[in-house]
């Protein structure tokens, strides 16, 4: 394992917490292991281990190899790093982050929107349009909202995800 | 999208995980490089299964192939590119946009719209700074 992995603990510790960090550690060290083996070597919890995989498991950090066990008859799954270069998870987290904030700026531009000055919640105008724009939850009426602020703030957002270079 | 899971399953090799173990052994020889018919006898695998994965580590700029003559036969040596030496770094940038290091960014990535905008932590990012106060 190289120095490289490192990274992927440094990750996994931002997103999925300090259990996740310990997991990944101990997977560079070992390479592979079970549940059980896991919870034994960092003394956590064996439940809190399998969330914690599963967890590392949809953000694509670590894989697993599934065995049958012949006496039992259940299966045993053996952990370890993803095969993935730790770039290419870079990268991969990069281009779903930019287009989960592109869909969100499309909606933002493409919409107008309403705030209520007594309770501050913040309305799309088809939700308040049919309500004569007052505040369906405390009868205020609605004041127009510049949306140009939200817009800009994700077009920065997107912008410096697009620039960065994690090589 | 296709393509690229077709990819990733073709990069699984049966759990060996032979690309990430062709990437440690291209590392390892350093500057020097190694020949491509070492990597395979080490590796144990055949031609025809390693050319696919060094052709693809080198479309993925990680490593160069060139032909050099090795004991009067054309052969290809394997090297490291600068991408591969290099540790991928986090610039702490990353750390102000919320979906970034978010647990469910998959999740907003594969599903809709309403998603996306209940999300609270990116609401509270978005909005907080800047809804007027309440009256």
């Amino acid at each position: 394992m190289s120095e490289k992995d490192q990274v992927l603990a440094i990750l996994a510790r931002k997103i999925h917490g300090e259990v996740a960090g310990r997991i990944i550690e101990r997977l560079i060290k070992v390479g592979e292991a079970t549940d059980e083996q896991l919870s034994q070597a960092l003394g956590i919890e064996i439940g809190t281990i399998r969330r914690v995989l599963n967890e590392l498991y949809e953000s694509r950090l670590v894989k697993y190899r599934r065995v049958r066990d012949e006496e039992q008859g259940w299966y045993l799954y053996y952990w370890r790093l993803t095969d993935e270069y730790p770039t290419r998870v870079l990268e991969e987290r990069r281009r779903k982050a930019v287009e989960v904030l592109k869909r969100r700026l499309e909606f933002e531009k493409s919409n107008s929107f309403f705030y209520c000055p007594s309770c501050g919640t913040r309305f799309s105008f088809d939700e308040v349009a049919d309500n004569m724009f007052r505040c369906p939850y405390c009868g205020t009426d609605l004041e127009a909202l510049d949306g140009s602020l939200v817009t800009e703030k994700l077009e920065k957002a997107i912008k410096l995800l697009e620039s960065i270079k994690f090589e | 999208m296709q393509s690229e899971e077709r990819e990733l399953k073709l990069s699984e090799g049966g759990g060996e995980q032979l690309e990430k173990r062709v990437l440690d052994i291209v590392s390892a020889a350093g500057e020097a490089g190694v020949l491509q018919r070492d990597i395979w006898r080490i590796l144990n695998i055949d031609s025809r299964k390693g050319s696919k994965i060094i052709k693809r580590l080198e479309r993925m700029g990680l490593i160069s192939r060139e032909v050099v003559v090795h004991k009067g036969r054309k052969v290809y040596l394997i090297k490291a590119t600068p991408k591969l030496r290099q540790i991928p770094k986090l610039p702490s940038e990353l750390d102000e946009i919320p979906c970034f290091y978010c647990p469910l960014l998959p999740v907003c990535f594969a599903g809709d719209l309403a998603r996306i905008l209940t999300c609270e932590k990116l609401n509270r990012w978005l909005l907080d700074s800047y809804l007027p106060p309440r009256a």
